[in-house]
């Protein structure tokens, strides 16, 4: 496994090693643009390759559909995409020994910047940003397409086939992209900043991680053009090895976020562990951080096994092996192990990073420490190794022996325990606090009143016998819902808020953000409440037709959900008209935070820091009158830098 | 850090980040550990899995194998490749860049000769892949051992090819092996991450070569 050398000794100095990538010319630059022709003359080319080794075969010449041929496409398509961007630049460089110093970082980038291979975190955050943003939002249309579907139990506006893909995509592209949505803006962006280093680790995986997220969307969108995939965002065997080529769209866009969230989190713990500033104690660690670390542990332990599983039914697909099919010696359990041995981890994946944004925060408003700092750190700890012990509960009403449903029953419900330290944390740092009741503090109680629902919902799942009777129904899909939604995504739109300043140094308006706030959080419960309603009275998951006696609430749930999408979209439009138009400048912190991040000017400059911080205590001494500045901003630098 | 008349703290930031790079690489190194570790044993775990179901009786029924004698080539080959390169990097932290540079040389050339029989096995499998589930969990296996193979030849390649182009760099400094100046450290923390990774891969090797050909 080839360690990408990116980055080199010296610091600080432009150039020749801090940060930034593949130094390029300056009258001209490979972006998007050239990854696109390349990408597409990649795909055609492994498109006829595959046609060109398989189409002869039996089991394709008649099938209408050619599996070798649609993976090859992919595989040269993103081949032809890294090639087109410029970022294979330095691993060919790296075969004749010569070393690309990194591009020099810069205050102020031009706009291609932001559609290129840049190597600076800065600009890698904001590309997430707006990337994970808009995978988010496609994901969120196609929420309201399964809603309107759901309007009626009898008039139908698609077909069940088209109604199943529309879920599948609705699914996959939310549990699929959305694992990178703090890791990647806020993580890339904020996790330099707040450990004091003016770098990270590996800049150019860095940027791999964020320019596999594209092909990973297209690949995924693809789909839907190509048939659909009738699985679901599980992928379940054996109608994943029958399905048509659009099932190849969902596996090679989900390995390929695999690719990404290793590279991401190899980049991170590399970052975390080696690149804090002097003084930056694990014990003065910012909680955040504390977040993104354990969750790239999780990554890494987890994400490979997914990309197993994928690779194998991509080789049942495509090779005709048959690993997951019982009848030549294999078995679909094979998947549902593979998978969902990824696919639990994978919800604390989602819910880490949310809980560490909300930890982050809170403190800030609530102007006193955090309750139970260590705690938090436990928590988290315990809910990363945790989640690697109870995916069996996916397979309760699947097959499990059943001698091992209780031991899985009682790891599930053993997790609960350090996911109730995270809770009770949030809950100790804001008992007795004089809140300030700005947008992002609005936000993060509004994850602690949604997950409230979804965590309390999510105990009682665990037990054999209840999710015997609820897992498919909607109850389930509204518990997923309230823990997902309700939290990550709600911590996410805090962030968004808290950190415009140093993202792209303005505020955003409070009273614009209070209209979006309670929309949204009003709508939220709206949609997803009576949804255990239904759950409870019988209404299957993934299926279009539904007791006409439950029409009244799914009309008031879809109603209730076009609010949610007018709510996001009133988001959207007054976030562009103020990062675009009108620009309400912020000052330095406005929160008036101790985290090191906010120490920086704005906007932050090239380097971060001028010189390395030297911490001196920890960020959360809200309300202590002894506590010192939290870092020496301008220390004594010896060797070349002084 | 230390601190000055003034009490200000005083840094070497320079070197401060030059360690921090060494660290880097160290993570980076043991990440890759883990990652392939857990991709394989994923593959691992389908093997068990397949094997200990049977199901339909069509696990392995004829007792078919792919070829040992490929299978054996190639993971000797990884093992002798991770022992050269292990007594060449003792040698040129004693200063013997050269006798470094020829175990690589022979390490990179087993490795690549390796990923080659690896692929080769490919195509003189006694079964069709959807034979049994052993064809299966074979089929799966090879492809990945060939891609980590020529991985870690890439690996070797660019910091052989640094070594020769860094010759001079490092003449007046006791060379590469033992020059203090930061590139050096660089390379040789990157050397190590190398060592460590083949060293886990030979392990690695044995491991799957008792799966796949002894108690197949």
């Amino acid at each position: 496994m080839a360690i990408d050398m990116s980055q080199s000794t010296g610091v600080g100095r432009s150039g020749d090693a801090g940060g930034a990538s593949a130094a390029p010319s300056s009258r001209y630059r490979l972006n998007f643009i050239t990854g696109t022709i390349a990408a597409a003359i990649g795909y055609l080319f492994g498109h006829w390759l595959g046609n060109a080794i398989a189409g002869h075969y039996p089991s394709i010449v008649n099938s209408g559909s050619n599996d070798p041929a649609m993976l090859l496409g992919f595989i040269f398509g993103t081949v032809g995409w890294f090639a087109g961007l410029g970022a294979l630049n330095y691993p060919i460089a790296k075969l004749w020994g010569r070393e690309v110093p990194l591009a020099e970082k810069k205050d102020k980038y031009p706009f291609m910047e932001y559609f290129s291979y840049s190597t600076d975190h800065k600009v890698v955050g904001k590309q997430y940003l707006v990337g994970m943003l808009f995978y988010f939002f496609i994901g969120g249309l196609l929420a309201l397409a399964i809603r309107t579907e759901l309007l009626s139990p009898t008039y139908h506006i698609w077909g069940p086939a088209t109604y199943i893909e529309v879920v599948g995509e609705h699914g996959t592209m939310m549990m699929m992209m959305m694992t990178s949505i703090v890791m990647g803006p806020f993580g890339n962006f904020l996790i330099p900043l707040m450990i004091g280093s003016k770098k990270m680790a590996f800049p150019r995986l860095e940027a791999a991680s964020f320019w596999f997220t594209i092909p990973a969307f297209f690949a995924l969108l693809s789909a839907l053009w190509e048939g659909g995939f009738q699985t679901g965002w599980t992928g379940y065997a054996p109608l994943s090895i029958q399905g048509g080529v659009g099932q190849d769209g969902y596996l090679y866009g989900f390995a390929m976020m695999g690719f990404s969230m290793i590279l991401a989190s190899i980049n991170m713990v590399a970052t975390i562990i080696n690149y804090r500033a002097p003084g930056m104690r694990w014990s003065r660690m910012p909680v955040f951080a504390w977040g993104m670390i354990t969750t790239a542990f999780t990554m890494l332990l987890s994400v490979p096994v997914l990309i197993d599983g994928l690779y194998v039914l991509g080789l049942d697909r495509a090779v005709q092996t048959s690993m997951l099919y019982g009848e030549h010696g294999g078995s679909p359990f094979l998947w549902e192990n593979l998978f969902w041995f990824f696919g639990h981890p994978e919800v604390y994946l989602l819910a880490l990073p949310g809980f560490a944004l909300t930890t982050e925060i809170l403190p800030v408003f609530c102007r006193k420490p955090i309750f139970a700092y260590k705690t938090s750190a436990a928590g988290m700890i315990g809910v990363a190794v945790l989640s690697f012990f109870v995916w069996q509960h996916h397979l309760f009403n699947s097959g499990i022996n059943p001698d091992m449903r209780p031991l899985f029953m009682l790891s599930t419900e053993l997790i609960s325990i350090p996911t109730g330290f995270l809770y009770l944390v949030g809950m100790g740092t804001i008992w007795r606090a004089r809140v300030r009741f700005t947008v992002p503090m609005l936000f993060m109680l509004a994850v602690f009143f949604n997950f409230l629902w979804g965590g309390i919902t999510g105990v009682y799942n665990s037990d054999v016998p209840v999710d015997a009777l609820i897992h498919g129904s909607f109850f389930v899909m509204a518990h997923f819902h309230f823990t997902i939604m309700g939290q990550l995504m709600f911590a996410v739109m805090g962030a968004v808020y808290y950190y415009t300043p140093l993202l792209f140094g303005i505020k955003l308006s409070e009273k614009l953000g209070k209209i979006h706030f309670w929309s949204m959080f009003i709508a939220f419960n709206s949609t997803f409440i009576p949804l255990f309603i239904v759950g409870f009275l019988g209404q299957p998951r993934r299926v279009f037709e539904y007791a006409t006696r439950l029409q009244g609430l799914n009309q008031w749930v879809t109603i209730s959900s076009y609010v949610l999408g007018l709510s996001l979209a009133f988001f959207v439009v007054t976030f562009v008209w103020q990062l675009v138009v009108s620009r309400p400048a912020s000052p330095k912190n406005p929160w008036e935070s101790r985290g090191m991040e906010w120490q920086v000017n704005i906007p932050i400059p090239a380097e971060n820091f001028e010189r390395i911080p030297v911490v001196l205590s920890g960020p959360y001494e809200y309300g202590n009158p002894n506590a010192g500045p939290i870092a020496d901003l301008d220390p004594v630098v010896v060797g070349s830098e002084s | 850090m230390a601190a000055n008349l003034d009490e200000k703290p005083v840094i070497d930031e320079e070197a401060y980040y030059h360690d921090a790079s060494l660290g880097g690489l160290w993570t980076a190194s043991r990440s890759a550990v883990a990652v392939t570790a857990t991709a394989y044993g994923g593959i691992a775990f389908a093997y068990f899995y397949l094997r200990s179901l049977n199901s339909n009786n069509a696990w392995d029924p004829g007792g078919v194998t792919a070829s040992a004698i490929l299978g054996t080539l190639i993971v000797v080959m990884a093992i002798v490749a991770a022992v050269s390169n292990s007594l060449g990097a003792r040698r040129l932290r004693k200063g013997g860049v050269v006798d470094w540079q020829v175990s690589a040389v022979f390490s990179l050339f087993l490795i690549l000769l390796s990923a080659g029989f690896q692929i080769w096995s490919l195509t003189r499998l006694p079964f069709t892949p959807s034979t049994s589930g052993y064809a299966g969990v074979y089929i799966a296996f090879a492809p990945v051992n060939a891609v980590v193979l020529v991985l870690i030849a890439y690996w070797i390649e660019t910091l052989l090819v640094k070594s020769i182009r860094a010759k001079r760099e490092f003449a007046q400094d006791g060379g590469l092996g033992l020059s203090s100046l930061p590139a050096a450290e660089s390379f040789r923390a990157n050397l190590e991450g190398l060592g460590f990774y083949m060293n886990f891969f030979a392990l690695l090797s044995i491991v799957f070569f008792v799966i796949y050909y002894v108690i197949a």
